[in-house]
């Protein structure tokens, strides 16, 4: 019995009610910091007249470049840009010429011509890029991983905020936030700027 | 900010003819019989198979493939035994049995003990011996309501093709054989709302249709039942093989899909993507195409297993824009589409973000299928983006195996004027009353290349279905190659109609299985005797014609970039490959998967007095990372082979050289309808060439025994001497001051006739046809008028002629049997009256006037109250026609003949009433020859005509014909640039080849038979 009202005093004692506190605390701003705050909420009236309730939220959180330990050997495996005529970036931020990537998808870091979080035509403020590969390498410096938080918390509309619900990681992220995309045109027809690769939160377009 | 602009971006490719499902496929009327009688009961089928041994029939199995003599020889030296004495294979007259095979069947008779199968098992290039095995296929009609006892339709053993593809296939894919279940994979089949009512109505309708009940008329009656879709293009042969789709992500780009729809087992995902709070589809048309490629129930699609995302990218209003698609495309690239169905298009090549994106995606190895577009008959009316390179274009066809009449077809525009269209469609399928998903469930029958294109969408996700172990592989242009490769060459209709031909799924999904990464070319040779090639076997060629050119599209399967090393020219010796000049540009990089090559072609002095046929092949090198390692490069060679039909140099009375470097189309800018009556198509996008929508007037000519030309440079550029006429049709540019005085100067010194067929032009009536365009949301006001009048009248002031601002429209004969419709043109107001001129008039309808009457309306214009006005409408009287015989004022020499007419729609094949290439005839005869027709003779009322008080337009103030034109200044539309330079063609070293004829037949035939 006295077992029991001595682990009921522990439990009432302040410090360990505040450690419990802070824990919690401590896990929901985690857990809410990974979900980026995203989910959609949808109603779609059917044909028949009735609503259809769609929620889109994110599986797990994004791992973001910080978390994630690189080392900068050439042993890994990487993901990469797959499409570039010229230009490659791998997972690690590495742009490289086609002809310095590796069979494992990496680029050569020995390479001359291998740089990383490479922002050479990107615009320093806007952090809009003329050239593709080059936002995707700018944007996985971890040091973008606040502004690009900010860019998936202001997501202005339904289209850009399912791309974000559905990255694993940053350079999925980068990946699909430098395309071309409605922000980019003007009279739906021409590219506003030749800057058309943005990593940053843009505005909104119906 | 320019404001060339489009008109709707995308067109959903409504399908032309929408017809209930019970009353489907009128064409055939036992169909529709039998569908009259039959809707009261539903009804299902049931598929059974059965096997069974076939006695003395054995299937060889070998361990390679061999060519049908070696197999013979295998097996005789292994039955090299005197006690076996009876045995033969089995043929197979199939089209596979040209091909390697790994297997025979062979009757055998022996007695126990079986020792020719014991020595056949011992052979060591013998993989087994199986017995042979008869396969039934029951299709059984169930009245589900009564539960009839099954009647028993067909009985349909294999083809022995489908049995080759098959044993080829499974073992090539090293498909397991005990997956290769014959029923498990066949879709359900319910509510089969057609067919047969009863079994005593079966038995009556087959009698009938055969007329004689004791024929074997299986297979009619399973005509007389309306085949799927599916089973027509044999998809059924590779769902029982355990082919359905599974495992590849196709998406449809449409106008939705409801959630509960009940033909749809695995919809992945719906997104929406427009400003419609909706994912379901309001129109039915991303229903149906949905259908085709992903139902299970009652009118089946290609691929029923495979996991169908849905893209909402237009509203129920058919609504779309540009900045949807980006964002959708972006997502699809996220989930790792395989295949995207693009049931939509438009003219707007130019939509830069729209084609890059496209691009962006064939880069990420995202197979593109699109609609080619309904705009057929007419050539000339491919549509973005399924005539980009990266995208397979897929054009329609009928149940008659003849492409469908709305089908798009003939050259890409991109490259005009100097350059010449590419290929397209890539393919073609049925499109023509197929019949696909209803809205709420059921089917319907729907005709255009929107059901086309997801015809091949869904074969295309079966195909790498099949073949997932081979993913490697899979990218948009090895696909294409499959495409094509296996296509069927339909017989009526030539390359730019049907691209390479018929869809072959079975052929196809053989050629993908065994795909080794290569480069490919399309077209794959030049054959100008051959009808399939038309147009370029439609004229020959001579010394000092102008190039022809052919645009050659690179398919490369091997990686997404590349690039050409080397590309050289190999004339043959004994073939009068030395009569020709060729010359190879091409595009610096291929990319995504794909580049270009271009090949010009020209009779060089060698050639000027023979009739013969002069062969030779282009070679080409391109270079590519490995797959597997991008450091390591590979060097592909890839020929293409030229079989020119070259003749004399023609007389110069023969010879017209036809303008189209003045001709402009949109895009890039608002250039108007010429005919302002059509109102539902308002621009002019189609090429303006000879081989798009002048194709018919080329052909009249070409049977009148004219050559014509193409002029796709400055009028510097041509050396008069060469021609008869120099034939100007709607041209909208502008003339260099270069242009102008060497015009001049071949008409009055080396004797140049020259034909121009104008158009309208008026300010008033342009700034009238303003409007509003959602698409872009901009004002767009034309750039010229039907034709560029003010530009033309500068041109022909040195002769004193002049065209006026009058809009004219209105029917009437010129001589007695010939009916004209003047649609929109204008009229002539200034022409030399000498006593050889012929000036013909006819009254007419001010046109612009009774547009400017009616009020503009926002972003359409109504329909002009035509049937009140035709009691009233005034006429006026106007000249329409003018020839005049130059002389030089100097010395009284006479230089060459000018006839003008003021209006082009009955030369062109757009939306043409009333043809007038009689008139085009007379004419020329008398450009030519100076001859006038008695015709034109008799309406001559030169005496009579007054041209005081006629006004001639200005330019619009402020259109925008500068930012795209070659000739004005872009920064300045008053400013003409320096006058173009002509293109030097550089012609390739030839590297002589010692090859004869026959020799290239055997190897023609060898190729073809390696396919």
């Amino acid at each position: 019995m006295e077992v029991y009202i001595k682990i009921l005093c522990f439990f009432r004692k302040r410090v360990v009610l505040s450690l419990i506190f802070l824990f919690s605390l401590a896990y929901f701003l985690l857990q809410f910091n990974a979900l980026q705050l995203i989910r959609i909420n949808r109603k779609y009236q059917d044909d028949d007249g009735e609503f259809e309730e769609i929620n889109y939220k994110r599986d797990s959180p994004l791992i973001w470049r910080s978390l994630k330990e690189y080392n900068l050997t050439d042993s890994e495996v990487c993901k990469n840009s797959i499409q570039g005529i010229n230009l490659i970036v791998d997972e690690r931020g590495f742009l490289c010429s086609r002809d310095d990537l590796k069979s494992t998808g990496c680029c050569n870091i020995q390479a001359e011509n291998t740089h990383i979080y490479y922002c050479e035509t990107c615009d320093d403020v806007s952090k809009c890029c003329e050239v593709y590969e080059h936002c995707v390498s700018c944007c996985l410096n971890p040091d973008n991983v606040p502004l690009l938080q900010k860019a998936i918390a202001q997501a202005q509309n339904d289209r850009q905020k399912l791309l974000f619900l559905n990255v694993l990681d940053q350079f999925d992220l980068c990946l699909s936030i430098c395309r071309s995309n409605s922000q980019s045109v003007v009279n739906e027809h021409f590219y506003k700027s030749p800057k058309k690769h943005c990593f940053t939160k843009t505005e909104p377009h119906d | 900010m320019t404001k060339r602009k489009s008109f709707i971006i995308f067109f959903i490719f409504i399908a032309i003819n929408l017809l209930n499902c019970d009353k489907s496929l009128q064409q055939d009327d036992e169909e529709e019989l039998i569908s009259a009688n039959s809707t009261k009961h539903d009804q299902r089928i049931v598929v059974e198979f059965t096997t069974s041994i076939v006695q003395h029939e054995y299937i060889i199995h070998f361990k390679h493939y061999y060519k049908k003599d070696t197999r013979r020889n295998f097996i005789s030296s292994a039955l090299d035994n005197p006690e076996i004495k009876n045995w033969t294979i089995v043929q197979r007259q199939n089209p596979a049995s040209d091909y390697p095979s790994d297997f025979d069947v062979i009757d055998l008779y022996e007695k126990t003990p079986l020792t020719g199968l014991e020595l056949l098992k011992n052979h060591p290039l013998i993989r087994s011996v199986t017995p042979q095995r008869l396969v039934h296929r029951t299709l059984k009609f169930v009245d589900t309501e009564q539960e009839y006892p099954t009647n028993e339709v067909v009985k349909e053993k294999k083809t022995e093709e489908e049995d080759d593809i098959i044993n080829y296939i499974s073992k090539h894919l090293k498909l397991d054989p005990k997956t290769i279940n014959n029923d498990c994979c066949v879709p359900e089949f319910q509510n089969f709302r057609r067919g047969l009512s009863s079994s005593t109505d079966t038995t009556q309708q087959q009698q009938s249709l055969v007329g004689n009940s004791n024929a074997h008329s299986n297979r009619r009656l399973l005509r007389a039942v309306p085949r799927q879709i599916t089973s027509t293009l044999k998809a059924d042969v590779l769902w029982t093989m355990g082919i359905t789709g599974k495992g590849v992500n196709v998406a449809v780009f449409d106008t939705g899909l409801s959630k509960s729809h009940p033909h749809f087992k695995k919809i992945k995902e719906r997104t929406n993507w427009t400003n419609e709070k909706s994912l379901n589809d309001g129109i039915s048309h991303g229903t149906f195409v949905s259908g085709i490629i992903g139902s299970s129930k009652e009118c089946l699609g290609f691929a029923p297993d495979a996991d169908l995302h849905i893209y909402r990218v237009f509203t129920s209003n058919q609504v779309s824009y540009t900045s949807w698609f980006l964002d959708a495309f972006n997502y699809a690239i996220l989930k790792k589409i395989n295949v995207i169905n693009l049931s939509i298009g438009g003219p707007d090549f130019m939509d830069r973000p729209f084609v890059d994106k496209v691009q962006e995606l064939s880069a990420n190895k995202v197979i593109m299928v699109s609609a080619i577009g309904n705009d057929g008959p007419l050539y000339g009316t491919l549509n973005n983006p399924g005539d980009q390179l990266d995208v397979i274009g897929v054009g329609g066809m009928n149940f008659e195996e003849k492409i469908a009449k709305f089908s798009s077809r003939g050259m890409t525009t991109w490259e005009l004027p100097l350059g010449y269209g590419r290929l397209k469609p890539d393919i073609v399928t049925y499109g023509a009353q197929v019949k696909g998903s209803n809205l709420k469930g059921g089917c319907r029958s729907l005709s255009g290349t929107s059901v086309a294109s997801p015809v091949v969408a869904g074969a295309v996700t079966l195909i790498i279905s099949g073949a997932l172990k081979r993913m490697d592989y899979i990218n948009p242009s090895s696909v294409k190659q499959a495409l094509i490769e296996g296509a069927t060459r339909l017989n009526d209709n030539n390359m730019f109609e049907q691209g390479h031909g018929k869809l072959n799924i079975l052929k196809s999904i053989k050629i993908l299985s065994e795909y080794q990464p290569r480069i490919t070319l399309s077209p794959t040779h030049l054959d100008m005797t051959d009808d399939y090639m038309f147009p370029y076997s439609s004229q020959p060629i001579y010394y000092t014609m102008q190039p022809i050119i052919v645009n050659v599209t690179i398919l490369n399967g091997i990686s997404v970039t590349g690039h050409i090393t080397e590309a050289q020219w190999y004339p043959y010796m004994n073939e009068n490959g030395n009569m020709l000049n060729v010359s190879i540009s091409y595009s610096e990089i291929l990319w995504p998967w794909s580049g270009w090559m271009s090949i010009h072609i020209v009779v060089n002095e060698y050639g000027q007095h023979f009739e013969a046929q002069a062969l030779g092949h282009v070679s080409v090198t391109v270079e590519t990372p490995s797959p597997k390692d991008s450091s390591e490069k590979i060097n592909s060679t890839v020929t293409f082979s030229i079989r020119c039909k070259i003749i004399p140099k023609p007389p110069k009375q023969k010879r017209i050289l036809w303008d189209q470097y003045h001709n402009l189309r949109y895009p890039p800018g608002y250039l108007p309808r010429d005919s302002l009556k059509i109102k539902q198509d308002p621009l002019d996008w189609r090429g303006d060439h000879i081989h798009t929508n002048f194709k018919d007037m080329y052909t009249h000519l070409r049977s009148s025994g004219y050559y014509i030309e193409v002029l796709g440079e400055p009028f510097t550029c041509f050396n008069a001497s060469n021609y008869g006429t120099l034939l100007m049709v709607d041209p909208e540019e502008e003339y260099f001051e270069a242009e102008i005085e060497k015009l001049y100067d071949d008409v009055m010194n080396k004797n140049l006739s020259v034909i121009i067929f104008a158009d309208w032009y008026n300010t008033t009536v342009m700034k009238h046809m303003k409007f509003y365009d959602q698409n872009t949301r901009q004002w767009w006001v034309p750039d010229t008028g039907g034709a560029n009048i003010p530009a033309l009248n500068e041109l022909l002031n040195v002769f004193g002629i002049e065209f006026g601002d009058k809009v004219l429209e209105g029917y009437f004969k010129m001589g007695e049997h010939h009916d004209m419709y003047y649609a929109s043109g204008t009229s002539i107001v200034k022409f030399p009256k000498t006593n050889q001129t012929v000036l013909i008039e006819r009254d007419l309808v001010d046109q612009g006037s009774e547009i400017l009457k009616h009020p503009q309306n926002g972003s359409q214009q109504k329909d002009l109250p035509e049937i009140d006005l035709k009691n009233v409408r005034l006429k006026y009287k106007e000249v329409i026609l003018g020839m005049l015989q130059t002389i030089a004022a100097s010395n009284g020499k006479k230089g060459g003949r000018i006839a003008v007419y003021g209006d082009s729609n009955c030369l062109d094949s757009t939306h043409m009433e009333k043809a007038c290439f009689w008139l085009l005839d007379a004419l020329l005869e008398y450009s030519m020859t100076s001859h006038i027709s008695g015709l034109l003779k008799s309406m001559n009322r030169v005496q009579y005509i007054d041209f005081s008080d006629k006004t001639k337009p200005q330019r619009l103030l402020h259109n925008n014909l500068h930012s795209y034109s070659k000739i004005l200044s872009p920064n300045d539309r008053d400013l003409k640039r320096p006058v173009q330079k002509c293109q030097k063609i550089m012609w390739e070293f030839p590297y002589y080849l010692n090859i004869t004829r026959s020799y290239i037949n055997e190897a023609d035939r060898i190729e073809s038979n390696m396919i």
